[in-house]
């Protein structure tokens, strides 16, 4: 027994040293990461560069943050609107301001509400093919930058800052009109935008949205969500409804249009405009529930990053807006709760 | 036997062997599984590493050194500092700079503390608004600071549900009769909590309930309608004009003959109705629609759209009128309710307020 153990021992030494080494190397590997890491949160939040012959800010940010899409992060933080070669600049790696929050004041990202398209007749509801254009041009031609909800809500949740002009363009209902006018307009300008459809209106008239149009719209850049399925006022009990018929006929509302635009489109949604901005507790605590993010009212004003991301502020724009309305409602800056 | 045993041990000491490889093997594959992890993860980027490339920069370290000088100045710690960030890389041994944004930090943290503490304050006293200002700036100086953060996404803003705590003998049913005066309504407390089948409730156990806080349309009765707006044939609201459509067919039905000619006019009043969309003419779309059967052809989709349409629009102008009255402009908030009521004729909100305008019209008038 004895000889058997000792030699056991004597050839395995190499072995157990071998396994002894590797187990080094692996604490070592561990104590690496840890250190790694601890620098990051400490310093290199921050890349100098010089910009080389070529480098545009879409590449660069392709370069150094692995998106093309956030030459904005570049610019916004050197305070610049291009590079040119031989330019000294920095590159946050980290968010730099989160929420847009400074001491003296924040951001405020107004987000925009239409509703239908025409090419020559115009309503309140109905904004004029050319003066929806202009209104686009003018958002591009000024370097407002149009975001998407999900950019939108990391912003909310204080993850991130935005661009410093930031605007949120949002569709409600699914006429057809916005697909064969606001479209193209978009497309045009590189804005994106979302559309809330109630899904009732997808119903195959040639005055709406059918289904094809809604699935190329998500793909180009206009996010499809949720505008409940009849387009009821959720916020309101009828007079004829019990508390009972209520609180289904809203889950109905809101679990009904959710799983048919999921069928349709394939994805999960995560937003919902409101039928006619109106809501309370009992429709939030059902959006919670079925997994919303947030959703939308359509009180004219701007949101901050703290506010409620389930009553969220949109303004309307009219179809007897001139520009200058149209400017008005494009507040990107506040103080009041801060002073 | 000893034959045997060395045969044994030789196994033993070959598993042993085997086992040891397999075990070094498998912490050397995980090592080379975390390499990959050590430099993409966190590894510092390579630019940063190249001390070299430090000497290379004319402007960047005086621009942010002024940049951290007058950001100071102004009180803007945070954004002071990471400026003198900037400016350490260039200057690694500098011990003034060390130095200043250990300062800083030392400074920041005792002011977002001060803002939090006060904010806590506020919180506790029910004041909303000030709390809500001290967390902001508590961020502000430290974008980091978890706590303030919850206070400003969650501990400010208007609860959703309430919590209520199961008494003995409590069911589903009862705490649905208690808390919404409806034991119907028992599903609304399974949609919010983990509740078995059977509707049973433990003692003790704690569950969320919804503030209710819904408004319900507004009472018909108290509002006495204008004689400006009874109903003309034209304006008549849609549920009467659909009534009498619906009997005038069943009429019609009893005779075959009737029947057919009734429904060419159907068919008329279809393609007038779609022309009228066509033009965006959307009110005498309605009217048409709606002296037409849900059934036919796709006009239940169509009429529900348009009432969708001209609802919001009515709204619009609503809100509209809303805004001019607030700025105290009278005859524009009348004509954009007039307006609202042009499009729908039973919109009460605005029938009470037009109402309410003239009013007060008059009576600016008289003085």
């Amino acid at each position: 027994m004895a000889f058997r153990k000792g030699t056991v021992s004597m050839n395995d030494a190499f072995w157990l040293k071998l396994r002894f080494i590797m187990g080094l190397m692996g604490i070592l590997c561990l104590m690496f990461l840890f250190q790694g890491c601890a620098r990051r949160g400490t310093f290199p939040q921050f890349l100098p560069v010089i910009v080389q012959a070529g480098d545009t800010l879409s590449t660069l940010a392709q370069k150094y943050l692995d998106d093309p899409d956030k030459g904005w992060v570049i610019a916004d933080f050197n305070d610049v609107t291009s590079v040119a070669a031989g330019q000294e600049i920095i590159i946050p790696l980290e968010p730099f301001e989160k929420g847009g929050l400074s001491r003296s004041g924040y951001q405020t990202v107004p987000i925009l509400v239409y509703h239908n398209f025409s090419n020559t007749r115009k309503s309140l509801m109905v904004v004029r093919r050319d003066e929806f254009e202009q209104q686009m041009k003018y958002l591009r031609n000024n370097n407002y930058r149009a975001i998407t909800l999900d950019e939108l809500f990391d912003f909310l949740e204080f993850r991130t800052e935005l661009p410093k002009k930031a605007v949120v363009i949002t569709i409600d209902d699914g006429w057809q009109e916005v697909y064969s006018i606001a479209f193209p307009i978009l497309k045009k300008y590189g804005l994106r935008a979302t559309l809330f459809v109630y899904t009732d209106l997808i119903n195959g008239s040639k005055k709406t949205l059918n289904w094809e149009e809604v699935t190329e719209l998500d793909r180009g850049g206009v996010d499809v969500q949720c505008h409940t399925k009849t387009h009821r006022n959720l916020g309101k009990m009828n007079d004829k409804e019990s508390l009972s018929q209520y609180a289904r006929e809203v889950e109905n509302e809101i679990v009904e249009s959710t799983r048919i635009i999921k069928e349709k489109l394939h994805k999960n949604v995560k937003y919902l405009a409101y039928p006619y901005g109106d809501t309370n507790n009992l429709v939030i605590a059902f959006l919670q529930q079925q997994g919303y993010r947030g959703a939308f009212t359509v009180k004219r004003a701007a949101n901050p990053f703290f506010i409620n991301p389930y009553t969220l502020n949109r303004s309307m724009v009219y179809g007897d807006f001139d520009l200058h309305d149209f400017k008005r409602n494009l507040k990107i800056y506040s103080r009041k709760a801060i002073n | 036997m000893s034959a045997r045993s060395t045969e044994h041990g030789k196994q033993v000491r070959w598993c042993n062997r085997v086992t040891t490889f397999l075990n070094s093997l498998r912490i050397f594959v995980l090592f080379l599984l975390f390499l990959p992890l050590l430099f993409a993860g966190c590894a510092v980027h390579p630019n940063l590493l190249d001390t070299a490339g430090r000497d290379n920069y004319r402007i960047l370290p005086d621009k942010y050194k002024q940049k951290a000088l007058a950001y100071e100045t102004r009180g803007f710690w945070r954004e002071a500092m990471q400026s003198w960030w900037i400016v350490h890389y260039f200057h690694p041994d500098d011990e003034k700079i060390t130095s200043r944004i250990n300062t800083l930090q030392k400074k920041i943290e005792v002011k977002a503390q001060e803002h939090f503490n006060q904010g806590v304050r506020f919180y506790q006293r029910g004041q909303i608004q000030k709390a809500r200002r001290e967390f902001l700036l508590t961020l502000a100086y430290d974008q980091g600071n978890e706590q303030a953060l919850d206070y400003v996404e969650k501990k400010l803003q208007p609860p959703v549900f309430r919590t209520y705590v199961v008494q003995d003998g409590d069911t589903v049913k009862k705490v649905a009769q208690k808390e919404f005066h409806d034991s119907n309504t028992a599903f609304l407390l399974k949609a919010f909590n983990e509740i078995n089948v059977t509707g049973n409730l433990t003692s003790g156990t704690i569950l969320q309930v919804p503030i209710l806080n819904i408004d319900s349309s507004e009472n018909k009765e108290i509002v006495a309608p204008l004689p400006e707006y009874h109903a003309t044939p034209a304006d008549s609201p849609g549920q009467k004009t659909g009534a009498i459509a619906g009997t005038s067919s069943k009429d019609h039905s009893r005779e075959t003959g009737q029947a057919t000619v009734r429904k060419e006019s159907d068919m008329q009043i279809y393609r007038k109705a779609k022309a009228y969309l066509e033009q965006e003419k959307y009110k005498k779309a309605l009217e048409a629609l709606r002296s037409l059967d849900n059934n036919f052809l796709d006009v239940g989709g169509l009429k529900a759209s348009t009432e969708v349409f001209l609802q919001q629009e009515a709204d619009a102008h609503y809100r509209k009128g809303i805004s001019y009255f607030l700025s105290e402009e009278l005859a524009k908030a009348i004509a954009e309710w007039e307006e609202v009521l042009r499009l729908v004729p039973d919109h009460l909100k605005a029938r009470k307020d037009l109402q309410n305008a003239r009013r007060m019209q008059k009576k600016v008038e008289k003085y």
